[in-house]
């Protein structure tokens, strides 16, 4: 593929199925400069939720920044073996890369929260597959406005103890008592707040019901 | 008689995917589904973010193995890993080693921009 453009010339646009071809370039410096294109194009986004994940967080930009370069660091390797031309219908390509950064983001999130709150060193924590649980529609949930403003305001009361029990279970898909949280995870957590993991599972359980009181 | 809740959700399983959805769109978790983020855009898509220092530019992507620049990091205290690279050639050091490198590489360029910015 011919490299017309540097990465100083915003103007030209490319699609995003054109980026992540440009970025599989078998010479280096043109694969490099599409994936500065791609960085570029959505750094933002990342940053963006980055920044409202950590805002309770005492460090929140550092934290935002360093999730958002983690994020595109370790992205990079992986986009080698990223599709985006089965999707025929190239609307969809940014929805796809953002949900697929997102897998990514949030390892990167866990990673630093772990790190920083009790310096770990980051080999001890377990890897966690960036793969995508689901890059299809489900079935659409509408979320109404009122419930969406309730639990903004019911995850702001409580305890960040709280809220990292809670918000490990849902990202790792475990909200619903039915599903176990693995024992990595659960493992983490127990060594993070020194507890045991019937304590873990009763303190989701309590915030659980906390929010579906307040909420529902 | 089964209890009616709000929001249309009968049953645990309702209500816990109406939290984790909304979680997932509301910035608490980052959206993994094309829906998820969809629904996010659709809400926080227009709102604008200023980009800190540290995010302007991409060098810090490309930072591989060869490029690493030891003189710059001799003050810094992560020496194992330079040690470790010195001692073995870094063309052999393992994933893990070679990524904490590049993060310790990554906090000190920002610890530096941070410096200069002061």
């Amino acid at each position: 593929m011919e490299l017309a453009v540097s990465t100083k010339s915003p103007q030209v646009k490319f699609s995003d199925l054109q980026i992540i071809q440009g970025t599989k370039e078998e010479d280096e410096r043109v694969s490099q400069k599409y994936y500065s294109i791609f960085y570029h194009k959505y750094k933002p986004y990342i940053y963006k939720i980055a920044l409202r994940l950590c805002e309770n967080y005492h460090d929140s930009e550092e934290m935002s920044i360093d999730i958002t370069q983690q994020t595109f660091i370790n992205a990079y390797p992986k986009l080698k073996s990223f599709d985006l031309s089965q999707e025929p219908n190239t609307q969809k390509h940014e929805a796809i890369i953002k949900a697929w950064l997102g897998t990514i983001a949030k390892n990167c999130f866990k990673k630093e929260y772990s790190i920083r709150k009790f310096q770990l060193y980051i080999d001890d924590l377990p890897s966690i597959s960036d793969k995508p649980t689901d890059f299809e529609d489900g079935v659409p949930l509408e979320i109404p406005n009122e419930f969406r403003t309730k639990l903004q305001a019911s995850m702001n009361e409580l305890t960040e103890e709280q809220r990292h029990i809670l918000l490990t279970y849902v990202g790792e898909g475990c909200i619903d008592s039915t599903r176990h949280l693995s024992d990595n995870a659960m493992r983490e957590l127990c060594s993070m707040y020194n507890t045991s993991s019937s304590n873990i599972r009763q303190i989701k359980k309590r915030t659980l019901d906390k929010i579906k009181k307040n909420c529902l | 008689m089964k209890k009616q809740h709000g929001y249309g959700t009968n049953t645990d399983h309702e209500q816990n995917s109406l939290i984790e959805k909304t979680l997932k769109t509301t910035g608490f978790l980052f959206p993994e589904t094309v829906e998820e983020v969809e629904e996010f855009e659709r809400i926080y898509g227009k709102t604008e973010v200023t980009l800190p220092d540290e995010l302007q530019n991409s060098q810090f992507l490309f930072i591989c193995q060869k490029d690493i620049d030891f003189q710059s990091l001799i003050t810094t205290n992560n020496s194992d890993n330079f040690a470790m690279a010195a001692r073995e050639g870094i063309a052999d050091l393992p994933d893990n080693v070679i990524l904490q490198i590049k993060n310790d590489i990554k906090k000190q360029e920002n610890r530096r921009n941070k410096n200069n910015s002061k």
